[in-house]
């Protein structure tokens, strides 16, 4: 019996004195409030960059940091230094809502970057809410961050899903297909984007019908079977939601099969898996995307294109030009509110106008979506910059295909 | 469906049984002798693929898919045999809990390993120019290298069973399913057995994973997907049993690709169902082995 | 004496706990989320653990239930409009009703394919709420389920947690000391001697099964209430090992190895393993470590090194 008692102290004695060691901390971490006034504002970008969109999360941190780096050379924000945390959330929401905690509760970041996966940026949203902590998303698209999980603190400078969907019906509506078929993976963004398309379409060109629709789960390695199915429905067009590493291994194995000589095609072929597919692009495939550095016509594309390059010896990817966009936004917002604190950041960028990259954006109070463009064209050999890009490229306004101010009103008030 | 899209699904189907077979059949072999249900099983396929994307990539595409077949097979054997010695040995008079544990936590060794040694990045693999394209198929087109697939995997089985059945070590590796004490007590070098066939089962999975690595994206994440995927194959077709593992791979692959065009969000659910109703019917699986007293 | 000392460990407990209560008081936020965490994970491994260290079963469907309980709390919010509150008397019987189902179904075989129909069942658990859109909103899961008043802010949701995780804890313990846990642990050590000593085995480990799952479903309940969220990763059956790992770290011969384990667990798991890009690696290497160096567990450890200071054997206790 004492033994049982021996081991029993042994373990209280562990537990308090993990207590107390935590207490410890807890004190050394005690006086921080000054920190909101002066010195350096401390602001997260927490993106995967691990899986099939490890390219996208790369290209998020390489254009945060350059916009963090240019901030500070040009004497910061409200003359404080900016300093920037670089998380790596991995793609699980899990680990994203826990880094995003970290961040506000621990670091107490003035702002958050967001994610490449949508599922991470749904969980770590909430997160920003219960704290009033400003997010700023960029990559993550879904729909749902600025309708139906929208709360003040949340901002987006990406296209979301119904403004990629509808664009995409915009662009494709004097095609002559009749017969649709929809590959789009198997999570949120895949469903949303794709829906809307199908719904814009529907609605733009009474003749076309779905005869098809496949779902295959996000990181997907074997497409044959989804492939196989789709052309024996005997489509005339195909419209994909495809991105990334699973665009890429679609494309490899529907080549193939003949896919794209039988069936027109498009999906989001942006810079990062175009430069991935280099030789095996299928060359005259449609390709839509966010923010294709060449598509893009602004006096401030030139200079931030030459400065990437000479920084990472790369052309910047969309992820990256939305990502310097978010930075940029955010230290707008902070210098025209006069504060990094979040309420007048957020009242100084409802209905504010910014000059993003992709040219001057307007940030709609009711979503605080920016009235960003979305960008298509046919994807060509391009020998200058070393891989394919896009030629007869059109650009839809963002004004045109956003959900109107009811619509987002009647879903954030479910 | 027509008869010629029937034809192409059921083919699509076979590409992908041949290569849950070739896994599956390795799992099983490893559980028949050593009854260690080896969760590493994936992980191993998973760093087959990656060596073999590492040696194409330093070959060339041309010819690179064989030497790659082959360093994936010997490399990841030798891992394999680290894994028996280093780690099994010391467990087979353990709790099978303490065993799968253990093989659990190789799971999470080498998806780091992986991590730092290749990247967080997907690699891409070229296959070999006379298996790319696709031929004609009852009016449809079918890829070649899909072909090839099911053709690896007929050998790989072939092979399987001449060594199983017709060389010593076989007959060994049989008596070991049965009895592995009996087998001892007539000489039999039990420990030096288990190794081999664990090579061998590691020897399969580095194949799979290197034959795969051209139709697919390389990347982390394989591991967690082949094994759950193999695990039904195993379990449906019974656990020890090579042709439970040729007949399961069949139904699972199959089943997938028909699952896909009939009723596409459920696929996934069929096979653990189909799962769950083989095994509360038959408790070890079609042709299983019974558990061992 | 036995009584005594029964009653001294007891009021060791009951220190623990007030001191636990106390947390709010020295912690900061973060911490509490640290806390909370391991009162959840704790209480989940020991509801594992009278399957896995009692009664010799192992399964790998408890994750599932924990899953459910977190998407009760999470679904009346989010379809029935009540308040996610009463997702926790809902996560009881909806977690004892599906492992009722499964367990009678998994018991019809024995040890390692027990196990694997347990996992059969459990992704297909899985799979239905990772698919079933409508309902469940698919891979996103549930998240920013609003909270009653009283539970806003971290410190009172950490209080309500800790209440309902000890008032379970002592449930537990009654149920594992009990003639009922006894034999549990007769099935354990022999099946075919506790069969011919009158216990029917069959239902005995029905049973057992019955309220582990329930346990978990409201470990799970508990942790969607404190995070505000359930997302289908939380069924996936790769996270049954951390309970697993939680046990094999606290000794699953032991009632109490779990809650240490659970200490253990999540310390490393906020200390080592989060100073590194390769947490996954720390996390094998210490799982190969407890496998084959010290299959005991910590507590186990503890002892050893105690009766080494005492030069007497180590007590083997089987029941707590």
């Amino acid at each position: 019996m004492k033994l049982r008692k021996q081991t029993f102290l042994l373990v209280v004695v562990v537990l308090i004195g993990l207590l107390g060691s935590a207490c410890n901390r807890g004190a050394v971490g005690g006086g921080e409030q000054a920190a909101d006034e002066e010195g350096p504002i401390d602001v997260a970008l927490i993106t995967d960059s691990a899986g099939a969109t490890s390219l996208f999360g790369v290209s998020n941190i390489n254009a945060v940091k350059m916009a963090v780096d240019e901030l500070n050379a040009d004497g910061g924000v409200l003359d404080r230094e900016v300093n920037l945390l670089v998380r790596d959330s991995n793609s699980d929401p899990e680990l994203g809502v826990k880094l995003a905690r970290e961040a506000i509760l621990e670091d107490e970041v003035s702002a958050i970057f967001g994610p490449v996966s949508s599922a991470v940026a749904v969980a770590m949203t909430d997160v920003a809410e219960q704290n009033q902590t400003p997010i700023f998303f960029h990559t993550s698209n879904t729909q749902t961050l600025t309708a139906e999980n929208f709360h003040k603190y949340a901002f987006q400078v990406g296209p979301n899903t119904t403004m990629e969907g509808r664009g995409n019906a915009i662009a494709l509506q004097d095609e002559p297909y009749k017969r649709w078929a929809v590959i789009a993976p198997d999570y949120e963004f895949g469903h949303l984007q794709s829906e809307a398309f199908i719904t814009k379409m529907a609605e733009l060109n009474p003749d076309a019908e779905i005869v098809k629709k496949v779902y295959p789960a996000l990181g997907e390695k074997d497409f044959t079977s989804f492939i196989t199915s789709i052309l024996a429905a005997k489509p005339d067009a195909v419209y994909g939601a495809l991105f990334a590493g699973d665009l890429v291994t679609f494309t490899k194995q529907a080549q193939d099969l003949g896919f794209f000589d039988k069936v027109f095609f498009t999906s989001l072929y942006e810079t990062d898996s175009l430069s991935a597919l280099g030789n095996d692009a299928p060359l005259g495939v449609r390709g839509y995307s966010r923010a294709p550095f060449y598509a893009i016509d602004t006096p401030e594309i030139e200079p931030f294109i030459a400065e990437y390059r000479e920084r990472y010896d790369t052309y910047p990817s969309d992820w990256a030009i939305m990502a310097y966009d978010a930075v940029k936004l955010w230290a707008a917002g902070v210098e025209e509110a006069g504060t990094v604190e979040a309420d007048p950041l957020v009242d100084a960028l409802e209905g504010f106008e910014f000059t993003s990259l992709r040219g001057p954006v307007t940030i709609r109070e009711v979503d605080h979506q920016a009235s960003v463009p979305v960008y298509s064209g046919i994807v060509t050999e391009n020998k200058e910059v070393g891989f394919p890009t896009w030629t007869d490229i059109e650009s839809i306004p963002g004004e045109e295909v956003w959900l109107s101010e009811e619509e987002v009103t009647q879903l954030q008030g479910n | 469906m027509t008869l010629d899209e029937f034809v192409i699904q059921l083919m699509a189907g076979l590409s992908r049984a041949g290569l849950l077979f070739i896994v599956s059949a390795g799992l099983s072999l490893v559980f028949g002798a050593l009854r260690v249900i080896n969760l590493a099983h994936g992980s191993l396929y998973m760093l087959g693929a990656f060596v073999a994307a590492s040696v194409v990539t330093k070959v060339g595409s041309a010819i690179g898919l064989l030497p790659a077949v082959v360093v994936a097979a010997v490399l990841v054997a030798v891992v394999g045999v680290a894994i028996e010695i280093g780690i099994l040995r010391r467990l087979y008079r353990q709790e099978h809990l303490l065993q799968l544990l253990a093989t659990y936590g190789v799971v999470l060794v080498i998806a780091d390993v992986v991590r730092y040694i290749w990247g967080p990045t997907n690699r891409s693999v070229a296959a070999p120019e006379f298996l790319r394209g696709s031929i004609g198929l009852m009016g449809g087109s079918f890829p070649i290298y899909s072909l090839f697939i099911i053709a690896v995997a007929l050998a790989a089985g072939a092979g399987l069973w001449l060594v199983v059945n017709r060389t010593s070590l076989g007959r060994d590796i049989r008596a070991a399913i049965v009895d592995p004490e009996m087998l001892a007590g007539v000489g039999v070098n039990v420990s030096r057995l288990f190794t081999i066939v664990f090579a061998l089962g590691a020897a399969l999975a580095g194949i799979a994973g290197a034959i795969v690595a051209p139709s697919t994206a390389v990347g982390l994440g394989m591991d967690i997907e082949i094994i759950i995927e193999a695990f039904a194959v195993t379990i449906i077709g019974g656990l020890g049993s090579i042709t439970g593992a040729l007949i399961g791979a069949a139904l699972v692959g199959i089943a997938d690709s028909f699952g896909i065009l009939l009723a596409p969000r459920l696929a996934v659910a069929f096979i653990f169902l189909a799962m769950a109703i083989v095994l509360a019917i038959k408790p070890s699986g079609l042709f299983g082995l019974p558990e061992r007293a | 004496m036995k009584a005594l000392a029964a009653h001294g460990s007891r009021l060791v407990w009951i220190g623990l706990a007030l001191v636990a209560a106390l947390g709010p008081f020295f912690l900061r936020e973060i911490e509490l989320f640290t806390a909370s965490r391991i009162l959840i994970l704790a209480l989940w491994a020991t509801s594992l653990n009278l399957l896995l260290g009692q009664t010799g079963l192992v399964s790998f469907a408890h994750a599932a239930y924990f899953g459910v309980g977190a998407y009760a709390v999470a679904l009346v919010w989010e379809h029935l409009g009540w308040s996610p509150l009463m997702g926790i008397p809902l996560s009881v019987p909806l977690g004892a009703l599906l492992a009722f189902v499964s367990g009678a179904f998994a018991l019809r075989a024995v040890r390692l394919y027990f196990a694997l129909l347990t996992l059969a069942l459990s992704q297909l658990v899985y799979v239905i709420v990772f698919q079933w859109y409508s309902f469940t909103r698919g891979d996103n899961g549930i998240h920013g389920i609003d909270m009653p008043e009283f539970l806003n802010g971290t410190a009172n949701a950490y209080w309500f947690v800790l209440a309902v995780m000890v008032v379970a804890m002592i449930a537990l313990r009654v149920i594992a000391v009990s003639p009922f846990g006894a034999a549990l642990v007769a099935i354990r050590e022999n099946r075919q001697r506790a069969a011919f000593l009158g216990i029917n085995v069959k239902r005995y480990e029905l049973a057992a099964f019955t309220i582990a799952g329930t346990f978990a479903a409201l470990a799970g309940a508990l942790f969607a209430v404190f995070n505000r969220e359930a997302y289908p990763n939380l069924l996936f059956w790769t996270e049954n090992s951390v309970p697993i790992f939680i046990i094999l770290i606290g000794g699953m011969f032991r009632f109490w190895g779990p809650l240490i384990g659970a200490v253990v667990y999540v310390l490393l798991e906020e200390t080592v393993a989060g100073q590194t890009e390769y947490s996954h690696f720390i996390l094998g290497a210490i799982l190969l470590v407890i496998v084959l160096v010290i299959p005991g567990g910590i507590e186990g450890v503890g002892e050893k090194v105690v009766a080494r200071f005492r030069k007497q054997p180590a007590e083997v206790e089987v029941a707590a």
